[in-house]
């Protein structure tokens, strides 16, 4: 008895380590931002007008950074369009903050791939060293107190929109 | 329909068909005392390293007439790939490298087999069963997870190439098939083991039927993770050779455990002593290259090993979980019957030494283990991640490496049994007075850091305590026999084998060691940015930028610089650092050019450059001894196979 007891000590401790293991990420980098008040910003969106972060106060708030030169990021614009169509009615804000590229690139990307989500430019790139952007796409994902839940780093998949969706969602959120 | 997709399936799946066929009949055999079962059960791992070397050659074939129907070549060949690199593009991704590893677990498995056809038949079958059950794992991956004749339709034109990182260095043509040899051998001191538990081979024949095999494995993975340390050094870049990644710790805690095994099974050997400890080293060494393979083959750690993205990990999860159950059953309800009846007469004698260098060895493995596995423990626990970084590891492990030091020197001129203390001391002497003289050596030349002293010195007299014993040996024979003393020397090594080629194994570790520490603590380096005709210094060396220049080659657009260079006013030659941009793989590879001396390195790379040529960044790096660690490692393992091979023709 007392020798199966050390089998199980030693067995379940390290398999259990090893499928834990398996179920992680070795690329996924934490950002320092998570966890901390997102910083403010207003930047002026494609067509002309302003947004701001004060503007999404109270609701949850995805802020994806991308680029038109940028491969993963025309991968993951057709699931950034779809999800903006289905959530924004229930009140999920989308910004799309444009990162080292022109105006008129993103004016071509959308009227040929269609899109509605808030396009915001950040000519300086004050917003993305803010934001500590090294490699696009990255994602935001801010609650609506304005605290940063996560940060993702590479083109989203549907399942990693929805999983860290519910992160900001405000507790007695409806169904989404 | 695809012939090399034919061949290496049908390969496959037989080796799987043959391996519990082979299994049943050992078991059958060893149960039934029949002896035709038991050949057929041989015939089987005979059969198995054939499918697999047909498997294993059609697929290189493939590779170097660019079959690209075939899944793995559709995934790392391409047209123009030089064909030396197509053909070892057998192990430049996950599914190859797999094969590869079938290959040559079935060639061991199958030599050792042949090797053994006549003795301890009921020891053998257990034998044959583990080897059998462990290429059965690897064929299941073949067949099904990584299997690397898949057909491909349509066909593409080309393919992408392997790797850049892979391409770059022709060490990478040697350095995984040694790692294989070493890990890979670990599998037949397991299977002993498993085969000694099953049988309770209580006088311990096991031993001395795997002592070889294990010399073998631990010569051919100590080599390798040296010609890692190279590969790392000549490719990536950095200058430096070791980096307490996690994918060099998962080659290095089996080589720490193996060394520790290689000792042991001396001592029980020569005085019946630690017949557990040997089976639980055996086991714990094979769990350990399962783990490594895990670690880098699932994904589970990032690193240049890792072939991301694949499926292997829950394959490996399972069958680490059957290995691990099974082997601890086996060491926690047989192994207790394995007392040792042989008794420490005296404290200071080889046997309590060689336990000292045993617990020195296991816990430098638990050292790297913890570093290496604490952060997916904290992670696992409590959802932060964190990394253990270079000052954990070299503060744990130099008093470690220290201590091994002294423990080789005093053990080296220790007897079995019991110590005579003043013979000892007399013995000790001079070795203790000559390794004054490279320490001081080493002061005068400015090596003023104590622990890089006292390291010379340790070092300095485990050395003199091997060449005075050699000097004075053959200086006896020379006496007695009246011949030449350097040739009676040369004669030790055949006269002694184990003992002499041991010591040769020993140098390489003392050299590697020395040469670690020094280059360590006194490299420095610079960076640089010159201007077209500028001028740099690093050290006593002159670095003037001449020019830079494109060339491009099928498979690559190379940047080159060429950096003049000057020792001490004097012209010693040009390097040519270079970038090379691989089409269609992103990020450029640096190329570094280094000047190699027996002193010291001079390591340049480019990290930047203007495209008009005017201008670039250079980083210099110069390095002390670092040649030494290489050279080491091809000592440690002539003198293994000098005590394999000699030692064989005595017997």
């Amino acid at each position: 008895m007392k020798k199966f007891i050390i089998l199980l000590l030693i067995f379940i401790p390290t398999i259990a380590l090893l499928y834990f293991s398996l179920q992680r990420n070795p690329r996924e980098l934490p950002s320092a931002l998570v966890g901390k008040q997102a910083t403010p910003f207003e930047l002026e969106t494609l067509e002309g007008g302003k947004l701001s972060l004060e503007m999404a106060k109270g609701k949850p708030l995805i802020l994806n950074f991308w680029s038109t030169w940028c491969g993963p990021c025309a991968a993951e614009h057709a699931l950034l369009k779809k999800a903006h169509e289905n959530l924004s009615p229930q009140g999920v804000v989308f910004y799309a903050i444009l990162y080292e590229d022109t105006p008129e690139n993103a004016r071509k990307f959308i009227s040929r791939n269609g899109g509605s989500v808030p396009i915001l430019l950040d000519p300086e790139l004050k917003t993305s060293i803010d934001y500590g952007v090294s490699g696009i796409p990255e994602t935001f994902f801010i609650n609506g107190q304005g605290e940063i839940r996560y940060k993702y780093s590479g083109a989203l998949t549907p399942g990693i929109l929805m999983e860290n969706l519910s992160k900001i969602l405000p507790k007695s959120g409806g169904n989404f | 329909m695809n012939v090399i997709v034919n061949v290496g399936n049908i390969s496959i799946i037989l080796a799987i068909g043959l391996c519990l066929f082979g299994m049943i009949l050992y078991f059958l055999g060893r149960k039934l005392e029949n002896d035709t079962a038991l050949a057929l059960a041989r015939a089987s791992v005979y059969a198995n390293f054939i499918l697999m070397t047909v498997a294993n050659l059609a697929m290189i074939r493939g590779l170097l007439i660019n079959d690209f129907s075939v899944s793995y070549i559709a995934h790392v060949g391409s047209v123009e790939t030089p064909r030396w690199i197509s053909a070892i593009s057998l192990w430049s991704s996950l599914e190859g490298s797999i094969l590869f590893w079938g290959w040559i677990l079935s060639g061991y498995s199958a030599v050792c087999i042949y090797f053994y056809r006549e003795r301890e038949q009921k020891l053998m079958a257990w034998v044959g069963i583990t080897v059998l059950f462990v290429q059965l794992f690897f064929f299941i991956l073949l067949a099904f997870p990584c299997n690397p004749f898949l057909p491909v339709f349509p066909v593409p034109e080309n393919g992408p190439g392997p790797n850049p990182l892979l391409q770059n260095h022709w060490l990478m043509s040697i350095h995984p098939p040694f790692l294989y040899m070493g890990y890979i051998g670990f599998t037949i001191p397991f299977a002993f083991a498993i085969a000694a538990m099953m049988e309770e081979d209580l006088p311990g024949q096991w031993i001395e039927m795997t002592r070889r095999w294990t010399l073998f494995a631990w010569s051919f993975l100590s080599m390798a993770i040296v010609l890692g340390g190279w590969w790392s050094y000549a490719v990536l870049g950095w200058g430096g050779y070791w980096a307490w990644d996690p994918v060099e710790n998962a080659s290095f805690m089996p080589w720490l455990l193996g060394t520790a095994l290689v000792h042991s099974m001396i001592v029980q050997e020569k005085r019946k002593m630690l017949p557990v400890w040997n089976l639980i080293l055996a086991v714990l060494t094979f769990l350990l290259t399962l783990l490594g393979t895990f670690l880098t083959r699932s994904g589970v750690l990032d690193s240049v090993h890792s072939f991301t993205e694949s499926h292997v990990g829950p394959y490996f999860l399972i069958f680490i979980a059957i290995v691990l159950a099974g082997s601890l059953s086996l060491l926690l309800w047989r192994a207790p019957k394995f007392r040792s009846p042989g008794r420490v007469e005296n404290i200071f004698s080889l046997e309590v030494l060689f336990l000292f260098n045993n617990l020195l060895f296991v816990s430098f493995c638990f050292v790297v283990f913890l570093g290496t596995l604490y952060p997916l423990v904290v992670e696992a626990l409590q959802g932060k991640r964190i990394s253990v970084g270079q000052p954990y590891f070299n503060q744990m492990t130099i008093p470690i490496v220290g201590m091994t030091l002294l423990l080789m020197g005093v053990g080296l001129m220790t007897p079995w049994r019991k110590t005579d203390l003043s013979v000892f001391l007399k013995t000790a002497r001079w070795p203790a007075i000559l390794a004054v003289l490279p320490t001081l050596l080493c002061l005068f030349l400015g090596g003023t850091h104590p622990m890089v002293a006292g390291m010379i010195y340790l070092a300095s007299f485990a050395f003199f305590v091997m060449s005075v014993e050699m000097i004075q040996a053959a200086l006896r024979n020379a006496q007695n026999k009246g011949s030449h003393v350097l040739l009676e020397f040369f004669k030790l090594f055949s006269e002694n084998p184990r003992r002499y080629g041991g010591f040769v194994a020993h140098l390489g570790i003392l050299m590697i060691i020395v040469a670690v520490v020094i280059s360590g603590v006194y490299a420095k380096d610079r960076e640089l940015i010159l201007e077209k005709g500028q001028s740099a210094n690093i050290g006593n060396y002159t670095l003037t930028f001449h020019e830079l220049w494109s060339e491009e080659t099928p498979q690559r657009l190379e940047i080159k610089a060429n950096v003049e260079v000057t020792r001490n006013y004097k012209p010693v030659g040009f390097l040519f650092p270079q970038t090379n941009f691989y089409s269609g793989k992103g990020d450029p590879i640096g190329s570094p050019s280094v000047r190699s001396t027996l002193i010291e390195d001079l390591y340049l790379t480019l990290l930047n450059f203007e495209k008009e040529g005017t201008k670039i960044t250079l980083h210099a790096i110069l390095t002390p001894a670092v040649v030494w660690i290489w050279i080491g490692g091809a000592v440690v393992m002539s003198g293994g196979f000098l005590a394999l091979a000699l030692g064989r023709k005595k017997k």
